[in-house]
């Protein structure tokens, strides 16, 4: 079948009658264009040319040596695909003629009626019905073959996108190629800083591949096209140059669904980029985090211990000073700690130690922790009695840490006289504590930002950083519960936080929890 | 009552030791964990006040591999404030793990504490 429409057709006839041929060759003389004509006496001999060359047409008489020609069409087909098979029948019977066509002949002739037209007709209508099959079923298994291409490319893609190197993507870009593509030799070009990444795959002559593909992608648009082999320059989201991938098949049409992985494989090295990137800022600022923790609260030890020395020799008014300096120390304290915290909450690392405490215990400590404050600010601070034997699975000074920063927030954000109330319950197999004041409230259009990072309820009157209740929060769900408020301006605001009490914490996991 | 403290910072080793002595402690230093060791293993000491970070190792090693039996009082001190740390030392034969900045008064208490007094002069 590689004759164009037009072309000289090239005929194999199968007769054993010397008389039928004659006829048949005189007839084909005055085909035009005149086809070439190879001759054959029975089933054994045509199947001979057959497996030699390609005929557009194989022309059979009914009758043949080996038996009727019918039961070897199926055969004669399989071993000549692409060729049409007309019969020549002596007798014009409708029962073999239907029979003829479902064996798979695209004609049967009558030799009755020999008449040169007619067969030119015949064989002329049966090659053109058998080229246009034909067509339709190799683009049927092209159709078949790039849907299965489709297939394997978007179930492959995912090990594109998990990558976490630029090797392992070259590796995953390389195979994906590789099998998509059903693809001889495949490779990928990463540009990873300042380097390349290059990964090839094939039958030894894939580095070939390689420079073929480094050398095509110097001049042109980003793509290449040589024979068989396909190379596309790969870009970030910025546009740059990220690398290239190249690949040799056989296949055909593989260019749009190359381009597409040179898409996917760009973003992907674009996200590694930005994936290296942050995780080198998160890196920096666990260094300077641990600068932080450490490296600052020596110096403060020093002031501290410093301040204790001189209060025993000291007259009165320095005395005040010297409250000023403790009272600084333990702010800047503060502050260290909140960043560390943050931190660790931020990465997942804030630990917790949990172990059975009492519930009553836990309050009266946090209460005297802010007893100060409160007189001081001349607000009344109300212990609610709870019940004796209440115990929670928490980790003790992390708890505290929650309950003296809600109680010290209730207190410094209610006026002089006003009361802050510290409550716990038993409900749903957990302890509910409760912290009630009689403030300003929060407005009710702050919602959930007030447990955001460095929130201020007044951005203008700022002393601390803005993490206490996004500590506070992060703490109580490290422990398997949950914080919220409620509040009403003009009336007061209530915080709630749950914590697992010890008979609904599982009995083995008195150990640590991570945020 | 004697008391060892170690330290590699001069400034929290000459204020500790003052403020020791000022309580009627009597105060030695060290600056590392083999100067400790040392130290420990020639002197009989009541009280140790080791800080968790030292030039040639953590202070937990002070305390390996045994406590010494006329100890009776251990405090660790860290600037980190972690909670492995926390734990780690109390594992490692302390009795009690401070952060830094750490107040005297509460420092004292938990000495007394730990070896049982209350809270009249030693």
């Amino acid at each position: 079948m590689n004759a164009n429409p037009g072309d000289a057709l090239r005929l194999l006839v199968v007769d054993d009658d010397e008389v039928d041929r004659e006829r048949l060759r005189r007839a084909l003389r005055t085909m035009v264009p005149t086809p070439t004509v190879i001759e054959s006496n029975g089933i054994t001999a045509a199947e001979q040319e057959l497996k030699r060359t390609t005929f557009d047409c194989v022309i059979l008489d009914y009758f043949l040596p080996e038996g009727p020609s019918i039961e070897f069409l199926p055969r004669l087909r399989e071993r000549a695909p692409s060729s049409a098979f007309i019969v020549l029948t002596g007798q014009s019977d409708q029962g073999i003629a239907i029979a003829l066509m479902k064996a798979g002949a695209s004609d049967y002739l009558s030799k009755d009626a020999f008449e040169p037209r007619r067969i030119h007709q015949a064989i002329g209508y049966a090659v053109a019905l058998r080229r246009a099959e034909y067509k339709m079923s190799a683009a049927e298994a092209r159709r078949t073959q790039l849907s299965a291409c489709l297939h394997r490319f978007v179930t492959r893609t995912p090990e594109m996108v998990t990558a976490r190197s630029f090797d392992a993507l070259a590796k995953a870009g390389v195979a994906i190629l590789s099998d998509v593509f059903d693809a001889a030799e495949a490779c990928v070009v990463l540009r990873a800083g300042g380097s390349n990444v290059e990964v090839t795959r094939g039958e030894g002559t894939a580095v070939s591949l390689a420079s073929w593909a480094l050398g095509a992608m110097e001049q042109g648009d980003g793509v290449a096209h040589d024979g068989q082999q396909f190379a596309i320059k790969l870009r970030g989201r910025d546009d740059s140059e990220r690398g290239l991938v190249a690949v040799r098949t056989a296949m055909q049409g593989v260019e749009p669904l190359l381009r597409q992985l040179a898409i996917m494989v760009g973003i992907c090295s674009d996200n590694l980029v930005l994936f290296e990137n942050a995780a080198r800022a998160i890196r920096a600022r666990d260094d300077v985090m641990a600068v932080v923790s450490h490296d600052l609260r020596a110096p403060l030890n020093n002031v501290r211990l410093g301040a204790s020395l001189l209060r025993g020799d000291s007259t009165q008014g320095n005395h005040a000073v010297l409250d000023r300096v403790e009272r600084n120390v333990t702010h800047m304290a503060r502050l260290v700690d909140d960043l560390v915290d943050m931190v660790r909450l931020e990465s997942g690392n804030l630990l917790v130690t949990v172990w059975p405490e009492s519930v009553d215990d836990l309050m009266q400590t946090a209460a005297s922790l802010v007893a100060d404050q409160a007189r001081d600010q001349q607000i009344r601070l109300i212990l609610k009695k709870c019940e004796d034997d209440l115990m929670v699975v928490a980790d003790r000074d992390r708890v505290l840490q929650v309950l003296s920063n809600l109680l010290s927030n209730a207190i410094k954000f209610t006026p002089a006289g006003g009361v802050v109330e510290l409550a716990a319950q038993l409900e749903n197999n957990r302890v509910r504590f409760g912290i009630r004041d009689t403030g300003c409230g929060i407005a009710s259009d702050e919602g959930e930002r007030v447990f955001l990072r460095f929130w201020q309820s007044d951005p203008a009157r700022r002393r601390g950083l803005g993490l206490g209740l996004f500590i506070a929060k992060g703490v109580v769900q490290a422990h398997g519960g949950d914080l919220w408020f409620e509040s009403q301006a003009g009336v007061g605001s209530q915080f709630f936080f749950t914590l697992p009490t010890s008979a609904t914490a599982n009995p083995t996991a008195l150990q640590t929890a991570r945020a | 009552m004697k008391v060892l403290v170690v330290d590699d910072d001069v400034d929290t080793l000459a204020l500790l030791s003052m403020l020791l002595v000022r309580h009627g402690f009597e105060a030695d230093v060290a600056s590392s964990v083999s100067d400790g060791k040392k130290a420990l293993s020639n002197v009989t000491y009541d009280v140790l006040i080791a800080d968790l970070h030292l030039p040639d190792g953590l202070g937990t090693l002070l305390l390996l591999p045994m406590r010494p039996k006329s100890l009776r009082a251990a405090i660790l001190v860290t600037g980190g404030g972690d909670d492995a740390e926390r734990r780690l030392s109390r594992d490692l034969g302390f009795d009690h793990c401070m952060i830094k900045p750490v107040e005297f008064n509460y420092l004292i208490a938990r000495i007394r504490s730990a070896i049982g007094e209350g809270e009249e002069k030693p």
